[in-house]
């Protein structure tokens, strides 16, 4: 077996409770890496494209890389995929933390999920020790107490807890499941899957080790890794000092910042709820994920005057105003803030922290209640129907509809399908903002227009992960123009395969910020010991992304798929820096397709296929 | 008058501000008064825009211009 790896595959029936071992099939290892791409392989082998997302027959697959939990920074990640009940398309959601390198530890690169327990369940994992135990006592809490609760009976406190709250037992169209309290593999709705599976809970303890093929070669890279990552400004102070939130200023003087659900591009309020604001205010010092040199988590409190605002039913133990929370990160930040045309930190602190622990993807939420005040502004919904005033800007509606969101009560019940299904039921479906169903991140396709096609074209719904190109149209010291067409198909093209063999790797994405896949590759070697070229390693980003592809197409999407909302390409941005922008998706999407190397129906062509050893 | 905005920490703490209203001709100028050094991360906007698609530090300003200046420090990015 090669290098970081335990060889070792855990399968629970859920319907059966039958639990089984079964060798890591080494060859997807070599052509996939890991993480995503070996995870993405075992779905497309073993799941039918057209199931139902919340069937028994849909795996849930958690999936570690070769590098988690060795001791490459930001060696952390593990991948869960599956098929997404908000998009129908193959998800690949991510998450940090230490719940991937515990599984690790325990002798498993991934756990692979099937059927449905007939009454909830938890998995308790230790070491060689697995068994599927009742978790009765725990549906309905909260994702805060159900850890507590499963350290204090496994009677490990050193265990790791990976969790849905009520959202997922709800089966809410983007509930997420949450390890260590704030981790999150957030996005599509695999909570919803965990739920439909009956599957409160994974407490994972190991005590092995993770062996590397060549140890000292490995250590030599991984420093010289460490040394970029502590000499590039971004990775050693930005982020550490201010988190993703640094960004909320940035963008929005760039009037790329989405607004009452992309009405505007520029937010009056960002300064309020952006990273300085934060720093000066309500942190209280930052948070590394596993192996992390980075620590780019929030710790965070909210302000003595939001303490009594906003009461809601639920009560998650850490909401005592006393202790401290997490977050927010600039998505999350966005979604619950300018995207609603909230100006209020401890409002979004709030709901943030109410995501966590009811278990739902706070981008998909806020933006999701943005679409309904946008609704509710133009009088297609009424304060009856929604049971309380929802005009853009309301901390208090924002707040009361996370919880009623999450145990699907009242309107609470619409807002749990996603902004697509709630738009079209009631007749608006151009306030949906979003691609493939799943709702739009934090930066206007109008105004970077590479941003806008690696929306469109993102295998798991819109996006900002599979291909950042802000960070050649923003950040970059000379960048990319933003406005123009040119050549965003091979950035966008780039973006998408190097994020892709990174999730694979079992390292975090924000490692990018900092250094290079050039960087990156000789510590995957050493620890592997499988000898690739840079090119071959970006040939297994192309081969993980066409292989997510070729199951999106069986599982019913299209090229009509890779679109955007009317409102980015036709209605321009109205004032800013950016007005008068839209987004130029035509011209960019025949292009992508050609440097894909895939038909005009967005299909890749068979020589594609042999190329990448897919036919 | 031009409108500056400060957007880096740094910059507010030694100017004590986080806007400043500046009689200047160019962004050159503003940089110079404001003891702004060169520096590979150094970012700046002119009503939003990146300089390096204007006139660069040439760029002329005007009265209702606003001009941005922050630190990014990204080092890694396909193709950069």
């Amino acid at each position: 077996m090669l290098g970081g790896w335990t060889g070792t595959v855990l399968r629970v029936d859920l319907t059966s409770g039958q639990i089984s071992k079964e060798p890591l099939n080494e060859q997807w290892a070599r052509e996939y890496v890991g993480g995503r791409g070996v995870a993405a392989r075992y779905l497309y082998e073993e799941c039918d494209p057209g199931v139902d997302p919340l069937a028994p027959e849909n795996p849930l697959i958690f999936a570690t890389g070769p590098l988690t939990a060795t001791n490459a920074s930001c060696g952390a990640r593990y991948m869960v995929v599956t098929k997404g009940p908000l998009t129908g398309a193959m998800t690949t959601s991510n998450s940090g933390g230490k719940w991937g390198p515990e599984l690790k530890y325990a002798g498993y690169d991934l756990l692979i999920l099937e059927g449905e327990s007939p009454e909830p369940v938890y998995l308790w994992i230790q070491d060689d020790q697995v068994e599927l135990r009742s978790a009765a006592h725990l549906w309905g809490q909260g994702v805060f107490k159900t850890e507590d609760l499963l350290k204090t009976e496994t009677g490990v406190p050193d265990a790791s807890v990976a969790a849905i709250g009520p959202a997922g037992e709800n089966k809410v169209l983007f509930a997420a499941i949450v390890n260590e309290k704030f981790r999150a593999a957030g996005r599509s709705g695999v909570g919803a899957v965990m739920g439909a599976k009956k599957l409160k809970a994974i407490v994972v303890r190991g005590t092995g080790a993770v062996s590397v093929a060549r140890p000292q070669e490995m250590m030599q890279a991984q420093w010289a890794m460490r040394e970029e990552l502590a000499a590039a400004p971004l990775t050693a102070e930005g982020l550490p000092t201010y988190g993703t939130l640094s960004l909320m200023n940035v963008i929005n003087e760039h009037g790329a910042l989405p607004t009452n659900n992309y009405q505007a591009a520029q937010f009056d309020g960002a300064e309020q709820i952006s990273g300085e604001e934060l720093a000066a205010t309500r942190l209280q010092t930052n948070k590394a994920c596993f192996a992390c040199t980075i620590a780019c988590g929030r710790v965070s409190r909210i302000s003595d005057e939001g303490v009594g605002r906003y009461a809601v039913k639920t009560s998650p133990r850490n909401w005592n105003w006393k202790h401290s929370t997490e977050g927010p990160e600039y998505e999350n930040a966005w979604s619950l803030g300018a995207d609603c045309g909230i100006d209020d930190l401890d409002a979004i602190l709030k709901s943030n922290t109410i995501c966590n622990d009811l278990g739902m993807d706070p981008i998909s939420l806020g933006a999701t209640i943005a679409a309904a005040m946008e609704l509710y502004e133009k009088g297609v919904l009424s304060e009856e129907q929604v049971g309380m005033p929802l005009p853009f800007g309301s901390g208090a509606a924002m707040v009361a509809l996370t919880e009623a969101t999450a145990l699907r009560e009242g309107f609470g019940n619409e807002l749990a399908e996603g902004s697509k299904r709630m738009c079209d039921k009631f007749g608006e479906p151009d306030a949906f903002m979003g691609v493939k169903g799943q709702e739009f991140p934090a930066y206007d396709p109008r105004a970077i227009q590479g941003m806008g096609l690696g929306y469109a074209t993102s295998n798991r719904g819109a996006c900002h992960l599979r291909a950042y190109t802000v960070a050649a149209e923003v950040l970059a010291p000379e960048p990319e123009d933003p406005r123009a067409t040119e050549g965003k198909a091979e950035l966008v093209t780039a973006f998408q395969n190097v994020s892709t063999v990174v999730d694979a790797t079992g390292l975090c994405i924000f490692l990018t910020f900092g250094t290079t896949l050039e960087s990156i590759r000789p510590i995957l070697v050493a620890a592997t010991g499988h000898d690739l070229t840079d090119d071959e390693l970006l040939q297994v980003g192309e081969r993980i992304w066409n292989l997510e592809r070729v199951w999106n197409n069986r599982a019913g999407l299209s090229a009509a798929d890779d679109t955007l909302p009317r409102r980015m390409l036709e209605q321009a941005i109205p004032a800013g820096p950016a007005a008068g922008e839209v987004s130029k998706l035509g011209e960019m999407l025949p292009e992508y397709y050609r440097v894909r190397g895939w038909n005009e129906r967005g299909e890749p062509t068979p020589e594609k296929l042999a190329e990448l050893g897919l036919a | 008058m031009v409108q500056v905005n400060l957007m880096s920490p740094r910059l507010r703490e030694q100017h004590g501000v986080r806007h400043i209203e500046m009689e200047e001709v160019d962004v050159e100028a503003v940089l110079t008064r404001l003891g702004v050094e060169e520096s590979e991360d150094l970012r700046v906007l002119v009503n939003g825009r990146a300089i390096q698609f204007l006139e660069g530090r040439a760029t002329a300003l005007g009265p209702d211009d606003a001009v941005t200046i922050f630190y990014v420090g990204i080092r890694g990015w396909p193709g950069g």
